[in-house]
């Protein structure tokens, strides 16, 4: 907290954002929930980061004969292998970085776009809080995932198009939050006097507003991370995913294509699934927990 | 029961969001992508006289507002053109594969209703319990789970493994003309896996909001005034507490429809249930894009019709809101 | 025999700081056909003491009393089950707060019929709409106004709504927790003036819990006056404001030289009331009691009586006035 211009009012700190997250994730891991959400993430974040290095995925190293395809598991192919031969193993750890990593950035996007209107309808009002708010529910309005689909469709498959794709779709909820805590945060004491002292819109905006809000949408990110990382692999599970990577929805969409259902190849179909259910369900507990925690509801009367 | 004006109000609404979808397909689809003939002559060859006719139909040398006229002229009056796969009018196509797409949504929604909000009640009024706290858990992984891989699961335990349950399509091909009830068992039989499948994820969703919507409820004063009267605690939560909790479940329950749509898509897919979500997943396989921009179209409209039954149905039940 | 008989009631409530002692070895009756006012400042004990007797309170608290004798029954061995007969039936309450008390959702005469249907079911459908209008007129609301929700009412309006269902299975004992707090003065007047005359008209018993002293002392006839979960002072409101045996009585009524025309809101008094998860060892008004000596602080005063029918509970209640 800087007080840089002469007579100015020091308002109330917003605390370091490092401090509040080591507590927050205290508070996490101290709930049974929360517990077992933050080990699935940490897992899988280990298994993420590792596992390929490790266990390293070659996908032109595919069967020499028909004999190799979908092999059920063996000493040397621990979860057996694809369609092409291949190693299922390896290529679930592989394809955990791509889902994850997708996941992620798409979330950043939502955020950021999510945030920067729910904070320019909230805190400017009038013609254009009234018009981002008409944008914001019509993109509510509109079913997601064949959004997501005709989008995808047409404007191609690559991972950027993806990220683009599901990040875009996802904002609106994170705008409304964002917007309805400016407003209340507006009307509170210390902006009104900041604003009469003479500070810049994007001061008070950066000093005062940001700080308060971000701890708001932390347990909405948290879902939104969980979401995006579903969305990807629905839509990698269609088809539409970036054919030259691996993802656990590409691998479960190749799956499916070739028939590995049918022919009862378990162990082809397990592993991306699991994997995604881990993560998903690793952010919703956790994100569940964080709502509890940051929302508190008086109810223990 | 309502006032005229505010039904009208609310239609209104309804018709401009409406058009708002379909000038925002036009943009998607015409403008965007520069020029339309291209998108259906990179799926599949044209012949010079299917262009000339595309040209003449989507008025490519006319200005865009022209166009944009032409346009919503067409899709109110339901032509949406031809699909590349099948030749035949998306019109036509789609009014075949809606009835499925219904059909499995309405098996879906009523037991995600009966046992989401059954369970939900359940939590809430053992608020603390291990059943509230394991209904809790499971509901939260159900949530997790991707809905294709749901169906992939159930089509490998049910279908391959167990060999129990048809796992595709909407009939046994091959039966014939047998009695009504045999082909309506048969029906049945077909949509028990993908009914569950569709209906397991938004279980969770479904206990998730019922329970909270209930505990805040029975935090309220007139819980205790209900205690007071000398109700048993079943009378209660039942004719109290439940009774308005349930105003935004119901009003869930109609923006469901709306929410289960991603839902369908997958599990039409997986279990080859020819419905629109299918036709959807064909039609981008096969880049058809007069279907895909259909088939938005449509879902877009079910949306919004779904809000509006959500509306007004809070409208109906909740006599707070009515003076609005 | 007086119709509620209160013996040594007490309730803890388990926090996660510690065990709050809310009601402490209270005791007192209620005749029949009496207005007894309950008065103390917010968190004394007054409501909850009140909410013991139909066994209102929440699950966590933890409630002992050696009897509470209600028309010579003693309610505290009954299962919940026999409670739920008692409720509405012999005592009946009228939260504070109208607001929130009435189901949002369901027209005013629903919820009057709705204890009727329940205590009496022999009675018929119209005979029990019948008794809803006229309860409905008896607290001065037009019979129409029945098919109305409670948010069409004004907050007075709602109190006498309140006050009608309280009535419907005619109790013997009428538990009114702050009916006018939350009001203006003039309907305050009119609600009080309305509880006096069902009180005449009906001969029900009543206990008015409120924490402005001018309502009390201008609608009871007797007053029990309580401190940090104790009674201080009980007895006929006349006498009792005039000759005030305990410190904590003198100080309110010092404070305001005419009871009866403004608010007493008794949480004006300076000082604060003790924390009730601590243990208190003497008279628990020591810190802020002008009378305080050495045997105050150990020896925690009982509840004697210094006059007719007047009770307190201070070892100088003789200084006191």
């Amino acid at each position: 907290m800087t007080v840089d211009w002469p007579g100015a009012v020091v308002t109330r700190p917003v605390p370091a954002r490092v401090g509040r997250l080591r507590e927050t994730l205290a508070l996490v891991w101290q709930d049974r929930i929360g517990r077992i959400g933050l080990i699935l993430l940490a897992f899988t974040a280990v298994v993420a980061i590792v596992g390929p290095i490790v266990f390293p995925f070659d996908p032109t190293l595919v069967g020499k004969s028909a004999a190799d395809i979908l092999k059920p598991p063996s000493a040397a192919h621990w979860l057996g292998t694809d369609e092409l031969g291949r190693d299922v193993f390896r290529s679930t750890l592989e394809g955990a970085q791509l889902s994850l990593i997708i996941g992620l950035v798409a979330t950043a996007i939502s955020i950021v776009v999510g945030a920067s209107v729910g904070i320019a309808a909230g805190y400017r009002l009038g013609l254009t809080d009234r018009l981002l708010m008409r944008i914001t529910d019509f993109f509510l309005v509109l079913p997601t995932l064949p959004l997501i689909i005709v989008l995808a469709a047409l404007f191609g498959q690559s991972t950027v198009i993806l990220v683009l794709v599901i990040g875009l779709t996802s904002w609106p909820s994170t705008a409304r939050i964002v917007r309805s805590q400016v407003l209340s945060l507006r009307e509170r004491q210390f902006i009104t006097r900041v604003r009469s002292l003479g500070a810049s819109d994007v001061r008070i905006v950066r000093h005062h507003i940001l700080g308060n809000v971000l701890p708001l949408i932390f347990a909405n990110t948290v879902l939104i991370i969980a979401g995006s990382i579903l969305a990807e692999a629905t839509l990698a599970f269609l088809g539409l995913g970036d054919p030259v990577h691996v993802s656990w929805g590409t691998m479960l969409h190749f799956a499916f294509d070739s028939g590995a259902t049918g022919r009862g190849a378990w162990w082809y179909i397990l592993p991306p699934g699991i994997g995604i259910v881990l993560v998903v369900l690793g952010f919703i507990l956790a994100g569940h927990t964080l709502d509890r925690i940051l929302n508190p509801r008086l109810r223990e009367r | 029961m309502f006032r005229i004006g505010y039904l009208a109000r609310k239609l209104a609404i309804g018709a401009l969001t409406l058009l708002a979808v379909a000038t925002f397909n036009f943009i998607l689809f015409r403008v965007l992508p520069g020029n339309p003939i291209q998108l259906q002559a990179r799926a599949g060859n044209l012949s010079a006289e299917a262009v000339a006719r595309l040209r003449e139909l989507y008025g490519l040398d006319q200005p865009i507002t022209t166009q944009y006229l032409i346009y919503l002229r067409d899709v109110f009056t339901g032509q949406f053109g031809t699909s590349i796969t099948f030749q035949r009018p998306v019109a036509d196509i789609l009014a075949e594969r809606l009835l499925n797409t219904l059909i499995l949504l309405a098996a879906a929604t009523i037991l995600v209703v009966l046992l989401g909000i059954g369970l939900g009640i359940v939590a809430a009024a053992r608020r603390g319990s291990r059943v509230d706290s394991a209904t809790v858990v499971a509901a939260l992984v159900f949530w997790s789970l991707p809905t294709f891989w749901t169906g992939l699961i159930l089509v490998f335990v049910f279908g391959v493994y167990l060999h129990m349950l048809p796992v595709s399509g909407v009939s046994t091909p091959g039966l014939g003309l047998t009695s009504p009830i045999a082909s309506f068992v048969d029906l049945v039989r077909h949509l028990i896996l993908p009914t569950i499948t569709l209906a397991l994820v938004d279980i969770g969703q479904f206990v998730l909001i019922t329970r909270s919507s209930l505990v805040d409820v029975l935090t309220e004063d007139y819980i205790l005034t209900a205690k007071a009267k000398g109700l048993s605690r079943r009378q209660v939560v039942l004719r109290h507490g439940v009774r308005n909790a349930l105003l935004p479940v119901v009003t869930t329950t109609a923006l469901y429809v709306g929410l289960t749509i991603g839902g369908a898509i997958q599990v039409e897919t997986v279990f080859s249930w020819p419905g629109m979500g299918r036709l959807m997943y064909d039609a981008v396989l096969r880049r058809d894009y007069p279907i895909l921009e259909a088939s938005f179209f449509i879902f877009a409209v079910v949306v919004v019709v779904a809000n509006l039954v959500s509306d007004l149905l809070y409208q109906v039940l909740d006599p707070r809101v009515r003076e609005a | 025999m007086s119709l509620l008989e209160i013996d040594d009631l007490s309730v803890r409530f388990p926090t996660s700081r510690g065990e709050v002692r809310a009601v402490d070895r209270v005791s007192f009756r209620v005749e029949r056909g009496e207005m007894l006012g309950l008065a103390g400042e917010s968190g004394c004990g007054k409501t909850t003491t009140a909410l013991a007797v139909p066994r209102l309170l929440p699950d966590a608290a933890v409630v002992e009393a050696r009897r509470i004798a209600l028309d010579g029954r003693d309610l505290v061995p009954l299962s919940e089950h026999e409670m739920e007969a008692v409720r509405w039936r012999d005592v009946a309450i009228v939260f504070q707060g109208a607001m929130n008390a009435l189901n949002p959702v369901q027209s005013v005469r629903d919820q009057i019929l709705e204890p009727i249907r329940l205590h009496e079911p022999e009675v018929s459908g119209a005979a029990a709409r019948a008794r809803v209008d006229e309860l409905l007129e008896q607290v001065g609301i037009s019979i129409r106004r029945g098919r109305d929700y409670p948010h069409e009412f004004s907050g007075g309006m709602r109190q006498r709504v309140m006050i009608a269902m309280a009535l419907a299975c005619r109790p013997k004992l009428l538990i009114a927790d702050e009916p006018v707090t939350a009001l203006d003065v003039m309907i305050q007047a009119q609600i009080l003036a309305l509880l006096r005359d069902l009180r005449d008209e009906l001969g029900i018993a009543m206990i008015l819990i409120s924490h402005d002293l001018s309502v009390i002392a201008e609608a009871c006839d007797r007053t029990v006056i309580m401190y940090a979960g104790r009674v201080a002072e009980a007895g006929g409101s006349g006498p009792m404001f005039e000759h005030p045996a305990h410190p904590y009585t003198r100080a309110l009524i010092g404070a305001f030289p005419d009871l009866t025309s403004e608010r007493v809101l008794i949480d004006g008094i300076p000082g604060a009331p003790p924390d009730l998860r601590a243990i208190i060892l003497g008279c628990p008004y020591v810190p802020r009691c002008p009378l305080a000596i050495e045997r105050c602080r150990v020896e925690q005063p009982a509840l004697r009586e210094v006059g007719a029918g007047h009770l307190s509970a201070c070892h100088r209640a003789e200084d006191v006035a």
